[in-house]
């Protein structure tokens, strides 16, 4: 397994122990910090209030790759640890996958509840990105989870204390109501706003799900673009269960998102216990 | 009840099975270096073969000259010498495998990589089609382990992405690709949980291949279904503008297609065209959800590629950065 490298902040540690890839999770859960409902909405719109609770602990990942030329983006969440500073995206927005993959190593930022170009929470800047040993070792769909523990904003707050964190759920069933959280930037929207899919159950596994390792994905209607990868799947409106991985683009408005079983656990214990 | 015994003439199912088990999608980047495979003939004509691969386990079913095969998926444990996977509300395999001869070492040539490691499989296969189109009970049956390593080698770069699947497919289901005026009929509808596939190619005057699949998942079953064709030219009509297009395959498909280009701009994919797979009579191949491309061109027939998945990271403009 590679080491993650360090970013811009501070020095960087590495994954940890190797996790275990199987799918039969004890059922796990922690709670959120600053427990908050959604509000309902039938499709991808924009939340009211991207700075209101249940939604500031959502924002977008900007990030620069140091030395390659590119400029990508991402959704992530602000998730429950003790460290106060985790935030939880797309093993994609981490690193590229696969054995072979690069860690996206360079300026990589959470801005919570952003809106119209406003960070009303400020930035907080990377110091350790992680991911699944499925996604990590064999690029698998299945796996396609990341974390990150970011440092101190501009004003020396700890992410946690700034907007809360969401919980976080591990080895439950897939059948679940997933409120969708992210901010697509690709056609028809911009990137401006938070958009929410409110209560959008759990239709089954993707067909190429069968072919990769690790539990089998879920899908949910939603009609992300890009921009939305890593965006949180919360259920119980305040519960991280899975994030945003792909679409099939025009084919449909169908959204993928991997199934947290032992390896995102192992994932979250890794990335809690970084200081 | 049955009469198991092995049939290497089978092992084309495990190999378009095998195709697509190689070619998970964009990120497959660590794909198993084997694979335990094994046929079984039933009574009733349909030839059942048991594929392990990775984390996935399939069974195809087909019957010869049908030109139709259905596989069912479903993670397993696969090891080198062990199958072990439940299909829900179909049946389970559980066997081992034990090889008859020496590993052999040094090059296995192109021609024979199919072939890997004879062996024997013990242990139980219990399987019940779909309405009971097929029964199949077996304790034993003689198959072999492949060497992926030599199939993706001997594949032209398979694990590269250097074809897509349905190209691999129809190379090993004997599709060629003509250097000659083709007019082509492409007809998908993506659903969330799978899709339907339908091509017609009309290879200048001389003949028409017809190609269909469909796939789906039911909770921990995915299911794909796949049916070709070999017709006349005259089962592929259109005009010189491409205005309209109108498909009527032979068995195993049914009934027509018509696509036409109205004058609202739209395109109208419409008719009682279906194909019927073992387990799967009649199933629809037109309809208002379909995307569809109509074209001619001259030249090796191209590659339409099934969909990948598209990740939903955005590339940005520099000065988006939040600096």
């Amino acid at each position: 397994m590679r080491t993650a490298r360090a970013l811009t902040t501070s020095p960087m540690r590495g994954p940890g122990s190797a996790p275990s890839t199987a799918d039969t999770a004890a059922p796990g859960r922690i709670p959120p910090l600053d427990p908050a409902g959604a509000n309902a909405s039938a499709a991808f719109d924009p939340v009211a209030d991207p700075e209101g609770a249940g939604n500031r602990e959502s924002g977008v990942i900007f990030i620069a790759l140091a030395g390659r030329e590119g400029v990508a983006r991402c959704s992530g969440t602000s998730v429950s640890a003790g460290n106060r500073s985790l935030v939880f995206t797309a093993g994609h927005c981490v690193h590229e996958g696969g054995e072979h993959g690069r860690w996206l190593a360079g300026k990589w930022v959470f801005v919570p509840g952003y809106h119209n170009g406003e960070r009303p929470y400020g930035v907080f800047p990377a110091k350790w990105l992680g991911s699944t040993k499925p996604w990590l070792q064999q690029g698998s769909e299945n796996g396609d989870v990341g974390a990150a523990v970011v440092g101190r904003n501009e004003r020396g707050q700890r992410l946690a204390d700034a907007v809360g964190a969401a919980g976080i759920a591990w080895g439950l069933s897939p059948r679940q109501n997933f409120d969708i959280h992210g901010y697509p930037v690709a056609p028809p929207y911009n990137g401006s706003n938070q958009r929410l899919c409110a209560g959008t159950p759990y239709l089954g596994h993707d067909f190429g799900s069968f072919l990769w390792p690790g539990p089998l994905n879920l899908a949910v209607e939603c009609p992300v673009t890009g921009g939305a990868s890593g965006g949180g799947w919360l259920i119980d409106g305040n519960t991280i269960n899975s994030v945003t991985d792909y679409g099939y683009g025009e084919s449909g408005p169908t959204d993928y998102g991997a199934y947290f079983g032992d390896a995102v656990h192992d994932l979250y214990k890794r990335a809690a216990a970084v200081k | 009840m049955t009469a198991p015994r092995f049939r290497f003439a089978a092992l084309v199912a495990a190999a378009s099975l095998l195709v697509v088990l190689a070619l998970p999608g964009p990120a497959a980047a660590a794909p198993a270096a084997s694979a335990l495979t094994f046929s079984l003939r039933n009574s009733d004509g349909y030839e059942v073969t048991v594929t392990g691969f990775g984390p996935t386990v399939g069974i195809a079913v087909r019957k010869p000259n049908h030109h139709t095969q259905t596989d069912y998926l479903v993670h397993g444990k696969v090891t080198k010498s062990s199958i072990r996977a439940s299909f829900p509300g179909l049946g389970r395999v559980a066997v081992n495998y034990q090889p008859a001869q020496p590993t052999p070492n040094g090059h296995v040539p192109c021609q024979s990589v199919l072939h890997g490691i004879h062996g024997s499989f013990r242990g139980r296969v219990d399987f019940r089609g779909e309405n009971d189109y097929t029964t199949i009970h077996a304790h034993r049956a003689k198959g072999v382990l492949i060497d992926l390593r030599f199939l993706r080698h001997c594949s032209g770069g398979i694990s590269h992405g250097g074809k897509s699947s349905e190209a691999l497919i129809k190379a090993l289901l004997g599709i060629g690709g003509p250097r000659a005026k083709t007019t082509h009929v492409l007809a998908e509808w993506k659903q969330p949980l799978g899709g339907v596939f339908f091509e017609a190619t009309r290879v200048g005057r001389d003949h028409t291949e017809f190609f269909a699949i469909e796939q789906h998942t039911s909770g921990r079953l995915a299911v794909m279904h796949i049916a070709r064709a070999h017709g006349s030219a005259k089962m592929l009509a259109s005009d010189p503008r491409l205005s309209f297009a109108s498909v009527s395959p032979p068995a195993p498909f049914s009934g027509t297609g018509d696509l036409r280009h109205e004058s609202d701009g739209h395109k109208r994919w419409s008719g009682t065209l279906t194909a019927s797979f073992p387990g799967a009579p009649h199933v629809p191949l037109t309809g208002p959800d379909f995307k569809t491309v109509l074209s001619r061109s001259w030249g090796p027939l191209p590659t339409v590629p099934a969909p990948l998945p598209k990740r939903l990271l955005a590339g940005l403009p520099e000065q988006l950065l939040v600096h």
